[in-house]
């Protein structure tokens, strides 16, 4: 009959846990490794984000341009409210099509637009990079100047068809797109904003480029899309 | 004159002058000529010295080619004998317009065969504004001085045989804008001269000058070196046949826009001119639809405003729709017809679409400038149960929109561009020329509106309302239909400036906004609850 040394169970204790620990590094390490990927440089030193994650310069680039344009007086109405945020962002082609729309158009539609920071190869270039781009989910955690509440599009789709009083709010709508890097000082922001009050209205639409100056993002230069409501 | 009328003073002329005058005689031109002259169709000029003077065009000229043409001008003073001229254009140019003709104009006064003076001949180029060339031992430049914003006066060669009248442009022209969307018409030449910009831009216009003044303006013998003789355009057979094909009322109308010189005369008689496709049936009968509407009201000054319904693009809308569209297009409110002419006569250059599609902003409507010329207004499909009064005046309201995008293109994209297409739209300026208007276009477009286009669209809603059931007694009919043009402006500033929060109509206005946007009533319960007054479409 094989004899159990006492010492043999903490042994094979050990080594499982000392396997168990190993991986669990491992998993560490991976999880580390793909955070870090969430906001990394690329080639022109630009931090910008993958996947879900907004990395931390996109949203001081975001919350400075709310900032900014929430305390307008055109929005002084509506500044005490909470502000709906349609979750699924408006893709970043949005941005660059307006770009372009001006661009196109820049004798006529786009004469009032005062810098041209992409000729026509750099926006082929900037289409294809988007071709494949994601909608991404805004997070509550992603405004820090504004209070949200996450509106899912069909529920707003929804809203808009309905008879009942809900509708009746003047909480304003926002619609918004992450930041288009242009270089590591010049960022496009797509932008739109609306109201239901009976019957849903826009206040604002327009893509913004914002440009980094003395470390701070200002509004620099507005491109209408040609809509009118 | 046409048809009768043009016959019987042919036959008045015909038995005291014309008879004596063959244009066949071969001392008409130097060259020998054939002609028959065009009893038709005659203009009647009756100058200020009291002098009448009627053109006639010559056809079959054997001289005649696709760039020469002849007419003959017989100026009958009272009681005195009657002066004939016989004019022959050589242009250079195929255009029919006289302020593109580039080449040579030939009188000859034919009063007296006997001893006819020589031809007169002034080489004359209005495309370049040059004015004439003068030849040797010619007087020198006279008030003309090349600028085309002058009078242009041309000193004929003196190097003839003794010919070496003045040949003049007269002082009274009408010129007509050609660029669609274009306001500007005048009859004088300081008129024109407003017409061209600071930077000297000039827009392109038609002179509309059957025949001058300047015939009878001291004498109209070519041989007198003091006399004037005019010039003419020659007639547009397609305006021709369109005024001879009027209802006696409707020349009469038209008469007397000429009589009061408005320019809704000749506007007409530039619309239904001959284009590259030659003579349109369609434009003769929206041409007469305008002067039917002139008729009704004689506010009208001008026929650029209705140039917009008739090109609006409906394929796309829904059958209900397609319903609202027809009767928004007959509205007769003289603004807004202002608004729904331009955009869709036939031949009109602004390209406007109306769809039943969810607009991608979520509004119920909302108009997008494409590229120059082509709009597209969305009609959401979304919003299901509004009713047909929704829908009108959603469209009423998008259509001012588009209105306000040709403005945009007449100024920055006409060829040329039309400088004064912001004269009447003091917002719209501040937006798009001396760019001091604070607020994005969006915005600009709605304060443009409230302050000159919201009384319009009330009346246009009304007039739709009463068309389609409503009692005209109905309780509070304009007020509702205010408000309704007033809800499509709840989200822009200028709502909030007249209507502010607390303030007691706001409500009003929003409850009858959205009950019609829903179909049932809203507000049910309070002092401000509205009951829709529109059908459903289903």
């Amino acid at each position: 009959m094989a004899r159990v040394r006492l010492t043999d169970k903490p042994l094979l204790v050990n080594l499982v846990t000392k396997y168990i620990m190993k991986y669990i590094l491992l998993l560490l390490i991976t999880i580390a490794t793909f955070s870090c990927k969430s906001q990394i440089k690329n080639k022109n030193n630009i931090e910008t984000s993958i996947n879900q994650e907004l990395s931390n310069e996109e949203i001081t680039i975001i919350n400075e341009f709310l900032t900014i344009e929430l305390d307008k007086d055109r929005y002084k109405e509506y500044k005490k409210l909470e502000i709906f945020v349609i979750e699924e962002a408006l893709k970043k082609q949005k941005s660059l099509s307006d770009y372009e729309f001006n661009f196109k158009y820049k004798n006529s539609w786009g004469k009032f637009i005062n810098e041209w920071i992409l000729d026509s190869l750099q926006i082929d270039q900037k289409k294809k990079e988007l071709e494949n781009e994601e909608v991404y989910h805004w997070k509550e955690s992603d405004f820090k100047v504004i209070k949200t509440k996450m509106l899912k599009y069909e529920k707003f789709r929804k809203l808009i068809n309905s008879r009942s009083k809900e509708m009746f709010q003047m909480k304003p709508i926002l619609y918004l797109s992450k930041p288009l890097f242009i270089n590591d000082k010049n960022v496009f922001i797509s932008f739109e904003i609306g109201t239901f009050q009976g019957v849903y209205g826009s206040l604002e639409h327009f893509t913004v480029l914002m440009r980094k100056i003395n470390n701070k993002w200002i509004q620099n230069s507005f491109y209408e899309d040609g809509v009118f409501n | 004159m046409y048809g009768n009328e043009a016959l019987t003073k042919t036959k008045e002329l015909n038995k005291k002058y014309i008879h004596t005058q063959d244009l066949s005689n071969n001392s008409n031109f130097r060259s020998g000529n054939n002609g028959t002259i065009d009893y038709t169709k005659i203009l009647e000029v009756i100058d200020t010295a009291g002098v009448s003077n009627y053109t006639f065009k010559i056809i079959n000229h054997p001289e005649d080619s696709p760039n020469i043409f002849h007419n003959l001008v017989i100026s009958q003073k009272v009681n005195e004998t009657q002066e004939r001229l016989l004019i022959k254009y050589e242009n250079e140019n195929l255009s029919r317009k006289i302020i593109e003709f580039k080449g040579e104009i030939t009188i000859k006064n034919i009063s007296t065969l006997t001893n006819p003076c020589d031809d007169t001949t002034a080489p004359i180029d209005f495309v370049d504004g040059t004015g004439p060339i003068n030849g040797g031992g010619g007087p020198g430049p006279g008030p003309g001085d090349g600028n085309v914003n002058n009078p242009i006066v041309f000193f004929p060669t003196n190097n003839g045989s003794g010919g070496s009248g003045h040949l003049t442009v007269s002082d009274l022209p009408n010129f007509i804008c050609n660029s669609p969307g274009c306001h500007f018409s005048s009859n004088t030449w300081e008129g024109f001269s407003q017409h061209v910009d600071l930077n000297g831009q000039i827009y392109p216009f038609t002179i509309v000058m059957r025949f001058s003044q300047a015939v009878a303006s001291g004498s109209i013998n070519p041989c007198d070196p003091n006399g004037d003789i005019g010039i003419l355009d020659e007639e547009d057979e397609c305006s021709s046949d369109f005024m001879a094909n009027l209802l006696p009322d409707q020349k009469l109308r038209l008469d007397q826009q000429k009589t009061n010189n408005a320019p809704i005369f000749s506007e007409i008689l530039n619309y239904v001119a001959r284009d590259v496709n030659g003579c349109s049936y369609e434009r003769n009968t929206f041409a007469k639809e305008i002067i039917e509407r002139i008729m009704i009201d004689s506010t009208f000054t001008s026929v650029n405003p209705f140039i917009i319904e008739k090109q609006i693009n409906s394929n796309q809308l829904d059958p209900c729709s397609q319903g609202v569209l027809q009767q928004v297009e007959n509205t007769t409110n003289n603004d807004f017809v202002k608004v729904l002419a331009k955009l869709g006569a036939d031949g009109s250059i602004y390209n406007t679409t109306m769809i039943s599609e969810a607009a991608p902003s979520g509004a119920p409507a909302q108009t997008k400038w494409n590229s120059p010329y082509n709009y597209t207004i969305y009609i959401s499909t979304d919003y299901v149960d509004k009713t047909k009064l929704f829908i009108a005046a959603s469209m009423f309201h998008e259509l001012v929109h588009a209105y306000f995008m040709s403005l945009f293109d007449d100024y920055y994209n006409g060829s040329p561009q039309i400088a004064s297409a912001y004269d009447d739209f003091p917002i719209l300026f501040q937006k798009y020329v001396d760019k001091t208007y604070p607020g994005s276009s969006d915005i600009a477009h709605h304060e443009q509106m409230a302050l000159q286009y919201l009384d319009a669209i009330a009346s246009a809603i009304k007039e739709y309302a009463i068309k389609t059931g409503t009692s005209s007694a109905f309780p509070n009919l304009d007020q509702i239909c205010n408000d309704l043009a007033w809800g499509g402006l709840k989200d822009a500033p200028i709502f909030n400036v007249l209507y502010p929060l607390g303030n007691a109509e706001r409500l009003r206005i929003i409850y009858r906004y959205t009950c019609e946007s829903i179909g049932i009533p809203y507000g049910t319960g309070t002092v401000n609850g509205q009951t829709p007054i529109g059908q459903p479409c289903n």
